[in-house]
């Protein structure tokens, strides 16, 4: 496992997971897919009965793909704007881009696990998954899909759970947090 | 608020020095992106003529007389279409995929010199409901308003009456 910088500014950044084996990290590999057609196409044709529940009844197979295609591009330029606006102004940081992955989590844990589903993208489906370390510094380790309710409900999602558990462990290990904060 | 609570020296040494491409793509990408969009939005068209008339990219190949790499390219949402491709394509699929927006000004003139002309001719007038009731309404000239209900004991005229009759003498 690997940490690659996407954009730094001092001790602030966003970076993401490159996982052992792969050439490309966690989010170039979410620009490939999410943009591409073809593999869009294959996703919604193989989990069509996913887009069936309420909420996403109105769409057609297609139209779904048209959405995740133009959302991609939506969120990955809020993602971009959030990095160069620059990490020091107290109004726009990363923790409004980013939220806990558990709604009902109170108290701050270590490591918490993120996630971000864009700023105002009406019934996004797009989700990034991050580890955050600190108010404007986040460590994305996947992404997905997601039209089911629990991430455990479907295995695309479940593997993402597992990179976090993943990248949490990979942090401890190296003991990135201070002790004292623990 | 923006205090480190990690250990920034310990993070370093876990992060690489080669960065990640992804704001490089976002670069390259930001030129052509209605470009891209346009030929991805294609290409699932004909992914979805494919799947319907259950024909593979090969058999798509070599009906439009290409290589299948640039089959796959074009369902990828990479390539750079010329009219002569899109006339394979529409004659391998049996569809109609793509087509072109005539832009003409003097049609346009005319349609809205014809659709002003036929407002102008109905004018239709809008009249609000008080308008429309007053038409029905025909007031009488020996119109004067009554009670309906009459109140023997609280009428005030009869007890004006009373009042003005000659008391005593």
């Amino acid at each position: 496992m690997e940490i690659l910088p996407i954009f730094v500014s001092q001790s602030n950044g966003i970076y993401a997971i490159r996982q052992d084996g792969e050439t490309l990290d966690a989010l170039e590999i979410l620009q490939d897919n999410w943009s591409n057609p073809e593999y869009v196409y294959e996703f919604f044709k193989v989990n069509r009965q996913l887009l069936d529940q309420a909420r996403y009844r109105d769409y057609t197979a297609q139209e779904a793909a048209i959405k995740t295609l133009e959302d991609a591009v939506i969120l990955f330029d809020q993602l971009e704007q959030y990095a160069q606006s620059g990490f020091e102004s107290h109004e726009q940081n990363l923790s409004d881009f980013f939220t806990p992955l558990h709604k009902n989590e109170t108290n701050l844990p270590p490591y918490q696990a993120s996630k971000a589903y864009g700023v105002q993208i009406k019934n996004s489906w797009l989700r990034l998954y991050a580890i955050r370390l600190d108010v404007n510094c986040y460590i994305i380790t996947g992404g997905g899909i997601k039209l089911v309710n629990a991430m455990q409900d479907v295995p695309y999602l479940a593997e993402q759970l597992e990179y976090l558990a993943q990248a949490q462990r990979y942090l401890e290990e190296n003991q990135v947090l201070f002790p004292e904060d623990l | 608020m923006s205090r480190p609570n990690y250990n920034k020296k310990e993070f370093k040494k876990l992060v690489s020095k080669t960065p990640s491409g992804f704001m490089k793509r976002q670069e390259t990408t930001r030129e052509d992106r209605k470009n891209k969009m346009r030929s991805a939005k294609l290409a699932l068209s004909i992914l979805a003529i494919l799947d319907f008339k259950k024909m593979s990219q090969v058999a798509l190949a070599k009906k439009m007389d290409v290589t299948p790499q640039q089959v796959s390219k074009i369902l990828k949402g990479q390539s750079n279409f010329t009219f002569e491709t899109i006339d394979k394509l529409e004659k391998a699929l049996g569809y109609t995929v793509v087509s072109v927006n005539i832009i003409d000004f003097e049609r346009e003139a005319r349609k809205a010199e014809f659709v002003m002309k036929d407002m102008t001719e109905r004018t239709i007038q809008v009249k609000t409901t008080k308008q429309r009731a007053a038409e029905h309404i025909t007031i009488k000239d020996n119109f004067h308003y009554r009670s309906i209900f009459e109140f023997n004991q609280f009428n005030s005229l009869s007890i004006a009456n009373d009042n003005l009759r000659p008391t005593g003498s």
